[in-house]
């Protein structure tokens, strides 16, 4: 089961030892203050880093490397949690078992990815020019990119109106304005920097034992500076003043709604959260939900509506995709449907059904790795313990009053929509 | 009952061929909590045309996909409910050739299985609740024509056939949509959704003696006819030159997709090896381990979102290209140029090997995901093929094989591109 260690000082290794899969994976993430100075600095260098090693000193070498390893893949894993940015790499190979020749896999592929992060192809004290331009041209790229799926660009453009005085509202990437900036030398600074002064998290998940995955890595991180850790937090804003509604016009057929609500409530908040979990089940996530059972199923509004929560920074996102011209009957009658979840108008098949989606979603959860990563890399930067297990254990018991009291603490910040231009 | 064993693998299943003509396979997966079952119809967006009991139907576009939909629906209500209470995550897809329903649980997996097996044989179908769905799947479809990746895909296949329906989109127009009724659905549900037609995987911690018991029970005892398609006549592989299509769409830079017609495969393992075979040739042509990539990489001409693999609808096979550029028509152009040498100077066999060798890994690794295991089972026996084989075959697949593939389909007669382009600005 779950193993969390300290490899290094501020380094720890989160090991799941398990024979399920053909495939072991294996991710590294350095964590990271979320601010607009080094937010796309951050999402920049696995990219550059990825491009040249020591022993693969271009990515033809890089690639025929992992091709040699039966296809094995590593990328660039960046992600955002509240206010606390983490970025690294992401490694998945096939399990030595199935190796042809019985030749190892994983222990060359810890080395190779130790071997991306600390060893560089360098000049001149820097990046390789020609890398860190090519890269950043790729990252501008996939910022300009957002607008291309609506449906997550709506939220990203809610969250960023919504958390507009607040790290939350950064993308995961940073934005463009920081990119163009940064030279082969600024970046391989900030690199050495945070190299030396970031908590490190690793996850294995894979058939081999943890003691084995822990000298492997020890070995291949052996020459990684450690100064103190630059100290990283999220700041909570319990409660919405004032609702505010942006409107923007773009070359679309479908309007795109989102709705973003103060959830007054993180994971952090042992005792409340699970309510809070259930709350958004029985209100718009899934089958069973509010939203689906009455904004698309009975007024036949919507192909989809729904609601997401972030745990880390407690807000909650309601997005839809409907008619132009059905903005503020779409978005009365998601409110509608809050109030009654406000109110307790809860009946025992959406309580239960709820219930039933949130402790199987955790379940299925255990049978994946990336889930698992994800939940542990979590649960670290909260400091806390518990597994998915013990969350599930958590919500058997909430009741409806409980859930009507979490949608209450729930208040509507910010409403954005995206209607067509007019032709 | 049939067991299955593959040592190479390390996988077992287990197979039974019903009466009534459904082939079951079950993969024990004893480690893990939840259960996966996928029942899948052999009928797609492309059935459109098809006769059954002597009469010719022609079905409006998208017919396939808003039966999916409608399925759903039992005389006692919308099915969906009854899944939560059993705690099963229900979902469904249609495709250009499968329909698939599946469920996965962590509890009650025989119930969820039984639940799943009695609304996909219940055809249930009212004019309001047909009527009901429209304004739902308008919205979906809407949704797909803003989506530059789907218009892209929808385009170029509108450009690289002439007739065949798949140059129709999966779910149709909001106009099609307008014609079906429950009729409609009734006729196609009875041509296409015979249990000699469907095939059934479930992979979990199951007993597979339970699976086939439940299906013996709740689906039909015996076989009825299945509806005769109708795809009209074949398409010819070579143009006079290459077909071009683009629309410009609120996107960030350009977006191509270059797609090539290969070959038609005359028998179901011809079709499993040509899938094989057109991956390693776009490996061999554009793949990163390549020189060619590194430049065009290098050049800026491409990003990391560039790719390249085979993609086949039964008989109906392509190798595609694509990815964003700022300078699309240019990455064409050296890609044309690049299987020219290639068919001319031949590749490295050292080379070769090592990308069969990735190749084999991924597609080993891809069995872990129970969603890739049933849908490769379906596909590969919808095709009459056996997926499993790809082992073997791999074995087997030469370099030359791979470069005369690139020589004779990468050329400009055989293909055709699809550009989205940004929309002006101001």
């Amino acid at each position: 089961m779950n193993r969390r260690t300290e490899l290094l000082p501020g380094v720890f290794l989160t090991c799941v030892q398990s024979e399920k899969f053909k495939t072991g994976c294996l991710s590294l993430s350095l964590l990271r203050p979320l601010r607009r100075e080094e937010a796309a600095a951050n999402a920049l260098l696995p990219a550059v880093l990825l491009r040249g090693c020591e022993g693969c000193p271009d990515m033809r070498e890089i690639s025929a490397f992992l091709d040699g390893y039966y296809g094995a893949s590593v990328g660039s894993l960046v992600r955002k949690k509240g206010e606390v940015q983490t970025t690294g790499f992401y490694a998945a190979f096939l399990e030595d078992r199935y190796a042809l020749d019985g030749e190892p896999i994983l222990a060359p592929m810890v080395d190779f990815v130790c071997r991306l992060l600390l060893k560089p192809v360098t000049e001149d004290g820097a990046f390789v020019s020609a890398f860190v331009d090519g890269e950043k041209q790729n990252l501008i790229n996939t910022m300009e990119a957002r607008i291309n799926n609506k449906r997550s660009y709506v939220v990203s453009q809610l969250l960023r109106t919504m958390c507009k005085d607040e790290a939350y509202g950064l993308p995961r990437l940073g934005d463009v304005e920081e990119v163009e900036p940064i030279t082969a030398k600024s970046l391989y600074d900030h690199y050495r920097h945070i190299l030396a002064h970031s908590r490190m998290e690793i996850f294995y998940h894979g058939s081999c034992d943890g003691d084995t995955v822990a000298d492997l890595l020890k070995a291949g991180l052996s020459d990684l500076p450690r100064g103190e850790a630059d100290a990283f937090s999220t700041v909570i804003v319990d409660k919405a003043e004032t609702v505010q509604t942006k409107r923007e016009a773009l070359d679309v057929t479908q309007g795109k709604l989102a709705m973003g609500f103060r959830l007054g409530c993180t994971a952090d908040d042992v005792e409340r959260y699970p309510a809070a979990l259930m709350m958004n089940a029985v209100f718009g996530s899934g089958v069973t939900s509010k939203l689906f059972l009455n904004v698309r199923e009975k007024m036949s509004l919507c192909y989809y509506a729904s609601s997401t929560i972030e745990k880390f920074k407690g807000v909650m996102v309601v997005s839809s995709g409907i008619e132009f011209d059905k903005f503020e009957v779409a978005r009365d009658e998601i409110l509608h449907q809050l109030e009654l979840t406000r109110q307790g108008e809860i009946s025992e098949e959406e309580l239960e059904g709820a219930r039933i989606a949130l402790l199987s979603s955790l379940k299925t959860g255990m049978d994946s790795p990336g889930r698992l990563d994800d939940y542990a890399l979590g649960q670290a930067i909260l400091d806390r313990e518990g597994t998915m297990a013990d969350l599930a254990k958590s919500l058997e018991t909430v009741t409806a009053e409980q859930v009507a009291e979490a949608a209450r603490r729930v208040t509507l910040d910010t409403v954005y929509f995206i209607e067509g231009v007019a032709k | 009952m049939k067991k299955v064993v593959l040592e190479q693998l390390r996988e077992t299943f287990y197979e039974e061929r019903l009466p009534n003509g459904l082939l079951i396979r079950v993969i024990p997966r004893p480690d893990f909590a939840k259960t996966y079952s996928f029942f899948a119809t052999d009928f797609g967006s492309i059935d459109t045309k098809f006769t059954m009991d002597g009469k010719v139907y022609e079905t409006p576009a998208g017919v396939a996909h808003y039966l999916e939909h409608k399925l759903f629906d039992m005389p006692e209500g919308n099915v969906m409910q009854q899944f939560s209470a059993l705690g099963g995550s229900p979902n469904a897809f249609t495709g250009y050739s499968m329909t698939a329903y599946h469920v996965e649980s962590t509890e009650n997996w025989r119930e969820n299985l039984e639940l799943l097996l009695r609304y996909v044989s219940t055809p249930y179908f009212t004019e309001e609740s047909v009527e009901k769905e429209r304004g739902i799947i308008a919205q979906e479809i809407r949704m797909y024509e803003d989506s530059s990746g789907s218009r892209m895909y929808e385009n170029l296949f509108a450009a690289l056939y002439q007739h065949h329906p798949i140059r129709v989109p999966i779910a149709g127009t909001v106009e099609s949509i307008q014609d079906i009724t429950a009729q409609t659905l009734y006729d196609c549900h009875k041509a296409f959704y015979d249990p000699s037609n469907m095939m059934l995987c479930v992979a979990g911690p199951v007993d597979p003696a339970l699976v086939v018991e439940s299906a013996r029970e709740i689906l039909p005892k015996t076989p009825g006819g299945v509806g005769g398609r109708d795809y009209g006549p074949a398409e010819p592989l070579t143009a006079e030159k290459m077909a071009r299509v683009e629309q410009n769409m609120e996107v960030s830079m350009p977006g191509f997709t270059v797609a090539f017609r290969c070959d038609t495969p005359k028998t179901g393992a011809d079709i499993l090896r040509q899938e094989l075979v057109g991956d390693l040739a776009a490996e061999l042509l554009v793949g990163e381990s390549t020189a060619f990539y590194t430049k065009l990489y290098e050049d800026g001409l491409i990003d990391c979102d560039f790719s390249a693999g085979y993609e086949g609808v039964k008989t109906l096979g392509m190798l595609s290209i694509g990815g964003d550029s700022n300078e699309p028509e240019r990455v064409v152009d050296a890609i044309l140029k690049e299987a020219e040498r290639l068919g001319r100077e031949g590749a490295d066999e050292a080379l070769f090997q090592r990308l069969k060798r990735s190749a084999f890994g991924r597609r080993v690794r891809e069995l872990d995901s129970f969603e890739n295991i049933c849908y490769r089972m379906c596909q590969s026996t919808f095709e009459g093929a056996f997926y499993y084989d790809f082992p073997d075959l791999y074995r087997s697949i030469t370099l030359d094989e791979t470069v005369r593939m690139i020589r004779d389909t990468v050329v400009p007669q055989r293909a055709a591109l699809s550009l989205i382009y940004p929309n002006a600005k101001g």
